[in-house]
């Protein structure tokens, strides 16, 4: 299983970005991880096709402008972008903003504690990843 | 068992077998005696054997001795003894003839097969017999154990031989010569033909048929026999009995040496009595027998006399008491039978037999009685004959008068019918009758016309305050005395009733009851004739009409005069009552108004209540990203530059950290509480033990402290997240609290007179009372944050979501102890 090369980080906060490289070097999660601020851009990103493209998509939900949910349901409908899993970073614990990132067709839910060790162990997740190119077909 | 067999037993046990041990005993006497007496006889014969024998031989040996004391032989044996050379021929040839003068005549009177001489080293100088002796001329004497023990005077041979005439057995003896200064010489030595001996044994007298004389001689371990004998001719010197062998015990005895009698066995097997001696002299053994067959021939013929006999009795015995048995068991039988027969109905079977004995009596007798049966069976007969015929007469006449009878009866019956039916239409309406005058409120009498009294009812007694049977006999007027007497004696005359309404009685007998009334009727029951039988007294008691009728009397004149005060009142009133209604209705304007303003207020109030709530939920949930941001930058911080900060600058981060953390709480609590307010409820049909239950499992109280609950809580229609969030509350903060080593926090139910109303009981630090209503406030905590972190909202969230529910909820406490806080909710849809 080759492990996750590009990881696409679409984050709004300097600090919450901060703590996901963290984490990820923490994990020793050894990729390369493209951010943007926000979900137009990010979409500007994808529709490049600028290499590489990403094999997951880490998207926090309350941004400015196209707010997740929506950024979400964008990708999802499009064909060239849908197979890449989205997982959701986001502070709410609400049952509702949870079933609406899945309805969308997210692919992980991790909410953002106010604790850094409990944030890693939600990441450590993505170690179990499959790149996109080793998606079994 | 049978009689025969009976008899036969007696018969056996008191005489046959008596008998045959007697005859056993008898038998082993005799045979006993018999043996003995010729055991005795043997002996006899025996010891007169033995002594025969000891003669012949001793006066042998005299003659022996003698002989060697005659010149002729000393004279010659000198002469012989001399060497060849010395001897003269003359000389010899003379001592010869002198020797054979004397010894050849004393060899024939003997019967000695031959007589020779020996010279002292024991070579035969002389001899007479051609056969015997001669051939030994010259030569030494066989035997030389004979001459040496010879030397001593006399010697016998150890054996006899059979070197007799023809082939007998003869025996030598020897005896030296001496001088006469009695210097031995030499020797001489006879052989002794034992015919003679066998002559003596050969003397069967007192010995029977079978009884016989053996002689034998002992060889080695064996005892050969010496002479023939009565049964084995040929068994003389050749016939040989070894020791140990077990036929010829006595013979074997004998030459043993020893002396006895008794019953034992022969030579040849069979049994004898015998008598066995032994001749030391001449080492003989000497056995006198007879065969015991001889013996007990005739006390066995007697014996066998006696079993033919014994069995000839026993046969006897059988027969006689079978027959005795059958001569006694026939005739039952017969009488059996016969009885069979007469028990089966043939009574004129006659058992009767002509025997004398008892039986025979008895089966007379029995004839006689069954004959006597035979004729009362025949008078049975008769009479049942009769009476048959008198019967059938009977029934004919029997049939006329039944015929006659059924019309009778028929008549009767319809008649019966009638009257039946006239009697029960009469005692139904009797019984009618009798209810109703015993029951009726009525009282009735019946009188007769002299004014007595027949008979009254129970309601008469009862209003006369006596018994039924206290009236029949006596007179109405005697009792009760009054005018309506004439009334009465009018009604007699006239025969018409009379009756009178309301009419004053006064009790004589009961002047507490004061004055009573009553409506009376008289009427005469009147018969054929015209004459009054009877009179019906009836009468009702309404004293109680009476007054009731004078009390309304009464109420009806104060009810008039009240009336007309009444109406003076009502004018009065009627005014008073318009200026009050007018004054209502301006009130009742002024509520609505107060209402409509209230329904505005609290819409007004819910609107701000919204917004506020809307603005605490934004507040929080806006501050909580940068609280989220500083806390992470600060750990962050502590994390990398740890090395670099010294105590201070550690210290001060690390309180950073806290006091954020501990912002960030309170800003969560501010969201939880707020929240509740804004998130829509859904109502379901909750069971609260569930609830209870998932509450302690999600807070997972730790080791040292119980949670239960104690009692069955009851299912509510609620929000399950809501009510969850108040166990979860409550439960937390007992545990949270806890300052005994083994916490139990308590959860149960107190629900009575319909109203739901549960606690949550912990044995904590207890709460003073005057902290009771603070701590329901939001942010109010007891301890200060740095003692103790706690965001001092959970309660607030427990009062709101309960008051939400229209309930209330308090506590109660003691320092030290604990703390149970009650909680109660709408009453109305609780099911408990």
């Amino acid at each position: 299983m080759k492990r996750l090369q590009t990881i696409l980080l679409v984050e709004d906060d300097a600090v919450d970005r901060m703590l996901v490289k963290r984490a990820l070097s923490d994990l020793a999660l050894d990729c390369q991880l493209e951010v943007v601020s926000n979900g137009e851009t990010a979409l500007d990103y994808l529709r490049a096709g600028k290499r590489p493209r990403p094999d997951l998509i880490l998207l926090d939900l309350n941004m400015p402008r196209l707010n997740g949910i929506e950024f979400l349901d964008i990708v999802k409908h499009d064909a060239a972008l849908l197979s890449i899993p989205v997982i959701v970073l986001t502070t709410s614990r609400e049952d509702s903003d949870k079933k609406a990132s899945f309805e969308k067709g997210a692919a992980g839910y991790i909410v953002k504690p106010a604790e850094y060790d409990q944030f890693v162990a939600a990441m450590a997740v993505l170690k179990s990843y499959w790149t996109l190119s080793e998606l079994p077909s | 068992m049978s009689i025969s067999r009976k008899l036969f037993f007696i018969l056996a046990a008191f005489a046959i077998v008596p008998a045959i041990l007697f005859s056993s005993w008898i038998y082993t006497n005799a045979r006993a005696a018999l043996s003995a007496s010729r055991a005795a006889e043997l002996n006899a014969l025996a010891d007169l054997k033995r002594d025969q024998i000891i003669a012949y031989f001793t006066e042998r040996k005299t003659d022996l001795l003698a002989a060697t004391e005659l010149n002729s032989v000393r004279r010659s044996l000198t002469e012989l003894a001399l060497p060849a050379a010395d001897r003269d021929s003359a000389r010899t040839a003379s001592a010869l003839l002198d020797i054979d003068r004397d010894l050849q005549p004393m060899r024939e009177r003997y019967r000695y097969v031959d007589i020779m001489l020996t010279d002292p080293q024991g070579i035969v100088v002389y001899a007479i017999d051609d056969r015997l002796g001669r051939p030994l001329l010259g030569q030494p004497y066989p035997d030389r154990a004979l001459l040496e023990r010879a030397a001593a005077g006399f010697a016998l041979a150890e054996e006899a031989t059979p070197h007799g005439v023809q082939g007998q057995a003869a025996v030598d003896v020897a005896a030296p010569v001496r001088t006469a200064e009695g210097r031995t010489i030499g020797n001489i030595v006879a052989s002794l033909d034992l015919g003679q001996t066998y002559d003596l044994v050969l003397n069967r007298t007192g010995l029977g048929e079978t009884g016989d004389i053996v002689i034998a001689q002992r060889e080695g371990d064996a005892a050969r026999l010496i002479f023939p004998t009565r049964f084995d001719p040929a068994a003389a010197m050749s016939r040989r009995i070894a020791f140990g062998n077990v036929q010829g015990t006595a013979i074997q005895l004998a030459v043993s040496g020893r002396d006895g009698s008794g019953f034992t066995n022969d030579y040849r097997g069979a049994g004898v009595v015998a008598a066995w001696r032994y001749l030391p002299e001449v080492r003989w053994g000497l056995v006198t027998k007879i065969d015991a067959a001889e013996v007990f021939a005739p006390i066995d013929r007697l014996r066998n006399l006696a079993i033919a006999f014994a069995c000839a009795l026993v046969l006897i015995g059988f027969l006689a008491a079978s027959l005795t048995a059958r001569s006694i068991t026939n005739p039952i039988r017969v009488l059996q039978r016969g009885t069979e027969l007469i028990a089966n109905g043939d009574l004129d079977h006659d058992v009767g037999t002509t025997a004398r004995d008892e039986i025979g009596q008895f089966s007379r007798a029995f004839a006689t009685m069954t004959r006597q049966l035979k004729h009362k069976a025949e008078e049975q007969e008769r009479t049942a004959g009769e009476l048959q015929r008198s019967r059938e007469e009977l029934e004919v006449r029997v049939q006329q008068r039944t015929s006659e009878l059924r019309q009778t009866n028929e008549e009767l019956a319809a008649a019966n019918q009638t009257q039946q039916r006239t009697q029960a239409v009469l005692a139904e309406q009797t019984e009618i009758l009798e209810a109703f005058f015993a029951h009726t409120q009525t009282c009735v009498v019946f009188l007769d016309p002299q004014f007595n009294f027949i008979r009254v009812n129970q309601a008469y007694a009862r209003s006369c305050a006596r018994n039924v049977e206290d009236f029949p006999g006596r007179n109405h007027f005697d009792l009760y005395p009054s005018s309506m007497i004439e009334d009465f004696r009018r009604v007699v005359e006239s025969r018409r009733p009379w009756s009178a309404t309301s009419r004053l009685f006064l009790f004589p007998d009961h002047p507490e009851w004061g004055e009573t009334y009553w409506d009376l009727t008289l009427a005469p029951i009147v018969d054929q004739e015209g004459r009054v039988d009877y009179l019906v007294f009836s009468l009702n008691d309404v004293t109680q009409r009476v007054r009731d009728l004078q009390e309304i009397q009464r109420a009806e004149e104060k009810l008039r005069a009240a009336h007309d005060d009444l109406e003076v009142r009502v004018r009065e009133r009627t005014a008073d009552l318009n200026l009050a209604n007018q004054l209502l209705k301006r009130e009742v304007a002024d509520r609505q108004r107060a209402e409509a303003e209230l329904a505005r207020l609290v819409r007004e109030l819910e609107n701000a209540n919204g917004e506020l709530s809307d603005f605490a939920h934004v507040v929080s949930h806006d501050l909580k990203a940068p609280l989220r941001a500083i806390s992470t930058l600060a750990s962050m911080l502590a994390q990398d530059y740890r090395a670099q900060f010294d105590a201070a600058g550690r210290e001060q981060i690390d309180l950073l950290i806290s006091r954020v953390r501990r912002m960030y709480s309170l800003v969560d609590g501010i969201l939880a509480y707020s929240r509740l307010g804004r998130s829509p409820e859904e109502r379901t049909d909750v069971d609260l033990n569930e609830v209870a239950t998932h509450a302690v499992d999600l807070i997972a109280p730790p080791a040292n402290i119980e949670v239960r609950i104690e009692s069955v809580l009851p299912s509510l229609v609620c929000d399950r997240t809501r009510m969850l969030q108040v166990f979860q509350n409550l439960v937390g903060n007992a545990i949270k609290f806890m300052d005994k080593p083994q916490g139990v926090v308590r959860i149960g139910n107190a629900s009575h007179n319909g109203e739901l109303k549960l606690y949550v009981a912990d044995n904590g630090p207890g709460i003073e009372e005057r902290h009771f209503d603070r701590i329901f406030k939001v942010f109010q905590t007891l301890q200060s944050r740095d003692e103790f972190e706690s965001t001092g909202i959970g309660l607030a969230i427990v009062k709101k979501i309960v008051e939400a529910y229209e309930g209330h909820i308090w506590l109660e406490s003691t320092i030290g102890e604990g703390t149970t806080f009650y909680f109660t909710l709408r009453s109305g849809s609780a099911e408990t």
